[in-house]
């Protein structure tokens, strides 16, 4: 390469260097922009809340009005099914057989205690809280809870799901 | 496939980086941004001497604020219970929130700045006259460009109320009683700014409607025809020298540049200059907030915006008591006197008999006088600003900046 | 003229302007610069270095598991009834964390003290922290949360923090208790005669009551007109008191000026340039500020006149929503007493009134003068009447010293129980009122048998 190539393309790359840096500052602005339109702080309601010192828990169902959450005790397990129909919201009765029952649901044969039924349509959902009859297109959620460190109290995090089987070892 | 992804390239940015002379001189008319410019300019318009570019910071620190002010209008809300809330999540709970406040608070600033001298750069070199040309009536550009002049103070003006703190409620107290003092129509104005007899939720969504869509709108529209007109008046005024050259048989051809790459590039080199100073003050500077709006107690002392700290002066120097009778301050000091002053400069450019020769020239000769008494006036608000700022402090004493006496807290 | 050679146009590659490019470079890089330095300061906020050591202490004291759990970022509670909200959160992380009690906890991490008995009367969920401790809720930073003022660069925030180190310096012995709390706390509780926990408080509604304050203030909506309405009187601000006026000393009784202003006065003595000093001076000597002021100077120790001027800071302008407002414990003997005034049929009064201002001249006739009457009337005299009156010295009103030398009982028995119309009917009380300018004003009234009793007792007193 003659010597002025060489110093034509040591200026381009320079040059590109320079694009590179304007137009990287201008967007690193504006993502700095974009960036302070997610919510750091919500004046809401918080989604994890304290519920109750573990040891006050009572064995088989303990329903939470406030948090429309029903939360189970069985043993050292426990776990945490929604309240609220997911029809159209109403809050669900907690109907329990006082013993095990065998039922033919949705062809399976399942044994369970108790179920949950919607006054408002007649939802009907089982012990997990699986929806086998009535207008609800999907089954009642479970939340995950865990031992808050500071407290020791027991805390639901209402902001995601699990699985019907969780169980949280107490 | 480089080669088509090189050909795509090159189709978008053509007009920014013209390949000979043809393509520079269509770049223009095929080009939406590029349509403003003529194809080529003389080069004295473009120098940094002539103009300081000032309208062009002006116009980039208006697009500053457009931008930051769209975002913050996610943020702010302006009602009465949560607007300082919302400007103290800013400061604290928002990413990048203090960011976005310094940003447009430092930019309102140096626009104010920035369209004043600007204006006192057109006034030195007497670019409001039309030189030899017969077309041009570069006087309407002067009087549109007072009228941008007061829009941007009442911009300014009414998005300091929005954070609701003292600060704001008082200073904008302080300049709403003075639009009370005109005669007969004074009670009507506060009425109608106001929305009612006092400062409060309704003077707060009135002030913010101004300042967000209805200002920034007709700012807009003036700026267009500020642009347009120089079109019209055959470019910067610089340009009338080397017409009045030729024509007395000087062999002077005006050296002319391509506006396409050359200006372009000078105006993206302005904006990012402009943009790069922001950004400093936005970093290193804090942006003040009082305690929340009060109509209970004021602060000691009660100052206006900076720009109008001038006006407050004049007020407080021109309520005088002669005998049992007091003169109205508020009405010579706030009204009187600013409007005889920004009428007289408006209305000058059509006075002004100055020779075609000091057109698009700085400090000609046969401007001295008026140059003179344009620069006694601007230095005297100068002045009264910097007064008023750090020797003014409580009950509008006077007192060395230094030595302010001490007021006292709560507890 | 020889027409200019046109020149031919320039190359659109030659560069008028060559040096804008590389400035225009320098300026990316500038700019990007300081994009960086806005960044660095977006991601460690103040806040962050006491989250991460917040972090790495719970790790060490209850291991990774359970510090892993610990988020950072701004935390705040956010209280819709007070319309708070406290971002304290963010840094006093431990604040409900069991067993962050030792001493080798760093203050700012340790467990909030008393949560089993302060704190599940007051939970953080419904009273957050700067409505006990003062301060502003919405900041993340040490200055400014804690309101701290350096030098001329003040925090714009108009609740202080009522911190140990503000109570040192206004010369409380047990400054480390947070004694300036006590203010807060009284905002709520301001209706109750006494609460446990508040000694200060207590102490200055004691003295309210027996210095018998509402007989010149209206205090909680009544009393006296001839002293400032206090019912609001923590709400005023620094503006409304005018601390460039002078200082005045009593020498012989009558107040001289000192030469220095208020303002010098309280810095002499080292105080905080306050509105709680001025109060401090004002009980101190009312004259001092006031130099024609009616009010006597009671005598009060410093200490009193803290907890007056702390309750008298406490007397702020709240929205309290109905579930904020304590329950206020009835005292049987307000009941009582307020049962004298509230009943409209007359219980042992004589029903000779208009008769007696017609200026019949009998005798009241000599009721048995007992022990107990007597002590009975001392007390009476002591709540009622002291305030205004003393033995030996001219007060708010004259001195009792030989008073039935000069009055008759029947003229002393009406003065007392009608004074209004005394003063408008009486020539000699007209002369006593423009004289002494002042109205006699008995706090809570009083019942014709308590003047009877108080006369027995002044009658052995002003001999």
């Amino acid at each position: 390469m003659t010597d002025k190539e060489i110093k034509s393309k040591r200026r381009e790359f320079l040059k590109n260097i320079g694009r590179l840096v304007g137009y990287g500052t201008l967007g690193g602005v504006f993502a700095g922009f974009a960036r302070s339109l997610w919510p750091n702080i919500l004046y809401e309601p918080p989604k994890r809340v304290r519920l109750i010192d573990p040891k006050n828990l009572a064995e088989g169902m303990n329903y939470f009005p406030e948090h429309r959450l029903f939360v189970f005790k069985k043993g050292n397990e426990v776990w945490a099914i929604s309240a609220i129909c997911q029809h159209l919201g109403c809050t669900v009765n907690f109907v329990p057989f006082g013993q095990k029952v065998k039922k033919k649901i949705l062809g399976k044969i399942i044994e369970e205690e108790w179920e949950f039924h919607c006054p408002c349509h007649g939802s009907k959902y089982t012990q997990d809280g699986d929806i086998y009859a009535g207008p609800a297109p999907r089954g009642l959620p479970h939340y995950p809870l865990e031992i808050d460190p500071a407290t020791g109290f027991l805390v639901v995090d209402m902001s995601r799901e699990v699985k019907k089987d969780w169980r949280l070892k107490v | 496939m480089k080669e088509k992804l090189y050909q795509v390239w090159r189709a978008l940015i053509w007009t920014f980086d013209p390949a000979d002379r043809g393509e520079a001189g269509k770049a223009i008319t095929r080009n939406f941004w590029l349509h403003w410019f003529p194809p080529r300019m003389t080069k004295r318009s473009l120098s940094w001497g002539y103009s300081l570019w000032l309208g062009t910071i002006s116009a980039v620190l208006f697009f500053i604020l457009t931008i930051t002010g769209i975002i913050l209008m996610f943020l702010y809300v302006p009602s009465v219970e949560r607007a300082y809330q919302s400007i103290k999540d800013l400061e604290y709970a928002v990413s990048f929130g203090w960011f976005l406040r310094n940003m447009h608070r430092w930019a309102a600033h140096m626009m104010v700045a920035s369209v004043f001298l600007h204006m006192v750069r057109v006034f030195y070199t007497g670019a409001y006259k039309n030189g030899i040309s017969h077309m041009a009536k570069r006087q309407i550009n002067w009087v549109v460009g007072m009228i941008l002049l007061g829009v941007t103070l009442l911009l300014s003006f009414s998005g300091y109320l929005l954070p609701w703190d003292q600060l704001a409620i008082w200073a904008v107290t302080v300049g709403t009683q003075i639009a009370r003092s005109v005669p007969i129509l004074g009670d009507d104005i506060y009425y109608v700014l106001a929305g009612g007899t006092r400062l409060d939720q309704n003077a707060l969504i009135r002030f913010y409607t101004l300042h967000v869509i209805f200002l920034p709108a007709l700012l807009l529209v003036l700026f267009s025809y500020h642009m347009w007109r120089i079109r019209k008046d055959e470019g910067l005024a610089s340009v009338e020298q080397e017409k009045i050259a030729r024509k007395s048989g000087k062999p002077v051809q005006p050296e002319m540049v391509f506006s396409t790459p050359w200006a372009v590039r000078r105006i993206i080199l302005v904006s990012l200059g402009t943009f790069v100073w922001v950004l400093f003050l936005t970093v290193f500077l804090e942006s003040p907030l009082e305690e929340p709006a009060s109509l209970e107690w004021t602060p000691n002392p009660a100052k206006a915006p900076w720009y109008f700290l001038w006006l407050q002066e004049l007020v407080a120097i021109t309520t005088i008591r002669i005998g049992g009778f007091t003169l109205n301050g508020g009405f010579i000091g706030g009204v009187l006197i600013p409007a005889i002053l920004g009428g007289a400069a408006t209305i000058w450019a059509f006075i002004d008999k100055s020779p075609p020769e000091a057109t698009g020239v700085w400090f000609h000769r046969s401007r001295l006088v008026q140059n003179l008494v344009f620069t006694f006036f601007a230095l005297l608000i100068v002045g009264m600003i910097i007064f008023a700022m750090y020797f003014r402090g409580p009950y509008w004493g006077v007192y060395w900046p230094w030595a302010w006496p001490e007021l006292p807290e709560i507890i | 003229m020889a027409t200019p050679k046109k020149q031919p146009l320039p190359d659109v590659k030659d560069d008028p302007f060559p040096y804008d490019s590389w400035i225009i470079y320098g300026l990316a890089i500038i700019g990007a610069f300081l994009l960086g330095i806005a960044i660095y300061k977006e991601l460690n906020p103040e806040y962050i270095k006491y989250q991460r050591e917040f972090k790495s202490l719970i790790e060490k004291k209850f291991g990774k598991e359970v510090a892993s759990k610990i988020t950072f970022g701004v935390k705040q509670i956010w209280i819709p009834e007070l319309g708070k909200v406290e971002r304290c959160i963010t840094c006093h992380m431990g604040y409900e964390w069991k067993g962050l009690d030792g001493e080798d906890v760093p203050k700012v991490f340790r467990t909030h003290p008393d949560l089993k008995g302060l704190i599940a009367k007051h939970p953080f969920k419904k009273f957050g922290c700067t409505t006990c401790h003062g301060g502003q809720g919405y900041a993340t930073n040490l200055r400014e949360a804690h309101v701290i003022h350096e030098g001329k660069k003040k925090v714009r925030w108009l609740e202080p923090l009522l911190s140990a180190e503000k109570a040192k310096e206004y010369g409380f012995k047990d400054w480390q208790k947070l004694p300036l709390m006590e203010i807060n706390c009284n905002i709520c509780h301001r209706y109750e005669d006494s609460v446990p926990g508040m000694p200060y408080i207590n102490l200055a509604k004691k003295l309210v009551e027996e210095k018998a304050c509402k007989t010149c203030h209206i205090i909680n909506g009544e009393g006296g007109k001839i002293g400032p309405d206090l019912t609001y009187e923590g709400s005023k601000m620094p503006e409304m008191f005018d601390m460039r006026g002078p200082y005045y000393e009593i020498k012989d009784g009558k107040p001289v000026k000192s030469g220095r202003s208020i303002k010098e006065e309280i810095e002499r003595r080292g105080l905080p340039l306050t509105i709680f000093s001025w109060h401090l001076l004002h009980f101190e000597e009312p004259r001092s500020i006031t130099p024609t002021s009616t009010m006597p100077n009671f005598g009060f120790t410093d200490d009193e006149n803290r907890a007056l001027t702390m309750l008298v800071m406490s007397w702020k302008k709240v929205k309290l929503p109905a579930e904020y407002i304590p329950r206020i414990k009835r005292v049987k003997k307000v009941e009582a007493e307020k049962g004298a005034q509230d009943t409209i049929e007359v219980k042992e009064s004589k029903p000779s009134d208009t008769t007696q201002m017609e200026g019949a001249q009998e005798e009241k006739g000599t009721p048995e003068v007992s022990e107990e009457l007597v002590k009975r009337g001392e007390s009476i005299f002591n709540q009622k009447c002291k305030a205004c009156h003393l033995i030996d010295k001219k007060l708010v009103g004259p001195a009792l010293k030989g008073l039935f030398s000069r009055r008759t009982e029947k003229w002393v028995f009406l003065m007392i129980t009608k004074p209004d119309s005394m003063i408008k009917n009486d020539p000699e009380a007209k002369k006593l009122f423009e004289e002494y300018k002042v109205p006699m004003i008995i706090p809570g009234g009083i019942t014709d048998e308590e003047t009877k009793a108080v006369i027995e007792y002044l009658k052995r007193a002003t001999k």
